[in-house]
């Protein structure tokens, strides 16, 4: 399962404002705006490496989904694809730790 | 160039050079009690010149040019090259400084502390400055604050006051010493315009910056409100509000959250001069606590 971490050489500025985070990228020098559920997810990597389903699991800790029942597959899609952006805007990478969260 | 000088702003330097006398003259004139920086290395270069020979004498008209320029800057009427010259002094600070976050917005002091005011053009920002400047506070700036990258200070940049159509008679009515006025441009791409020097206090104590505790989003023309503007709004309009904050990286991103995270930001509507200056007065009297 593909699992996720922040940039481990640090190469981001992380500043919360209020519902919104901002973040500058270094390598690329722009500016980000975070908003919900990128600094929740953003929190969750802070604790280390993790695949889609540890980040439900860890954000369940402290946020109620709204779900039809037991089904985390919509979720994890939403959290997969604000994921894939975050690669994508070169703060999250994928991992190669194979450590369990 | 035919004639030249130096003027010096807050802590720019610029070295101005005309085809003609008139608007090197005009600028002596309105920057005659600035200090002196005539042997002092410019930061900027702003040319005034005529785009053919003859255009200095037939329909005289002023092309812009300097370290900075802009490709398709139209020229203006000579009668208009005072305006010209500040023109092309704005466009050198707006994209070539780096010593500091560059933001669109008037500024002023009281007590030590910085009251910033930034909006639109028309907003009312650079108006309410001059009052305030007329009315015990120190005027730093009309259209550039300068945020400081370590100590988060707003530095002066106390070029001439350019006041805009009806601002011009509201201020006459104000100021007594009529030798402050520049003179009147009428219309200008923005209207009729004239130039204010900043009362000589704040002209004296332009190297002195100070900490800002307030920043206000003026609008003229509207019934009186007052809205807090949320930090991610507000840190998102005053990067558009910056020339440099993308050439400065991440020292402008350091210095405009800090700013963002430690003075309180509020939109203020009115419809009159006088509304606006006891909302000021109110607002500053409680960030001032």
């Amino acid at each position: 399962m593909t699992r996720y971490e922040l940039d481990p050489e640090h190469q981001w500025k992380h500043v919360r404002l209020d519902a919104m985070d901002v973040l500058y990228h270094r390598p690329s020098g722009q500016t980000h705006i975070l908003i919900e559920p990128a600094p929740q997810i953003f929190d969750c990597l802070l604790a280390g490496p993790a695949c889609v389903q540890d980040i439900y699991e860890r954000l369940s800790q402290h946020f109620v989904y709204e779900q039809e029942g037991d089904d985390s597959a919509p979720i994890n899609t939403l959290l997969q694809e604000r994921l894939e952006e975050m690669v994508f805007l070169g703060f999250v990478r994928y991992s190669n730790s194979m450590a369990a969260s | 160039m035919l004639h030249s000088c130096q003027i010096g702003v807050g802590p720019a330097i610029f070295r101005i050079g005309s085809d003609w006398g008139a608007p090197i003259r005009q600028l002596r004139q309105l920057y005659g009690h600035y200090p002196a920086v005539d042997d002092a290395v410019p930061d900027f270069t702003v040319r005034l010149y005529a785009e053919r020979w003859w255009r200095r004498f037939v329909r005289p008209s002023v092309q812009l040019s300097g370290d900075y320029m802009l490709p398709d800057a139209s020229p203006l009427p000579l009668a208009q090259g005072l305006l010209a010259a500040e023109m092309a002094m704005n466009l050198q600070m707006a994209m070539g400084w780096r010593r500091h976050l560059l933001l669109h917005a008037s500024a002023a002091e009281r007590d030590g502390r910085v009251l910033v005011m930034t909006g639109l053009s028309g907003s009312g920002k650079s108006t309410l400055s001059a009052i305030l400047a007329e009315n015990g506070w120190r005027f730093l700036a009309d259209e550039f604050a300068l945020l400081d990258l370590d100590q988060g200070h707003i530095h002066p940049f106390p070029r001439l006051i350019s006041l805009k159509n009806s601002s011009i008679a509201a201020m006459d009515k104000v100021i007594d010493n009529k030798a402050r006025f520049g003179p009147i441009l009428k219309d200008t791409p923005k209207g009729d315009i004239r130039h204010l020097v900043p009362p000589q206090s704040a002209i004296d104590a332009m190297r002195e910056s100070a900490p800002p505790i307030l920043l206000l989003y003026p609008s003229f023309g509207k019934e009186k409100q007052i809205r807090e503007v949320a930090p991610t709004e507000n840190f998102v309009r005053l990067t558009q509000a910056s020339t440099n904050y993308v050439a400065l990286g991440e020292a402008g991103f350091d210095a405009l959250t800090r700013f963002v995270q430690n003075v309180p930001a509020l939109a203020i509507d009115y419809s009159n001069a006088n509304e606006a200056m006891a909302m000021i007065d109110e607002l500053w009297l409680e960030a001032s606590r």
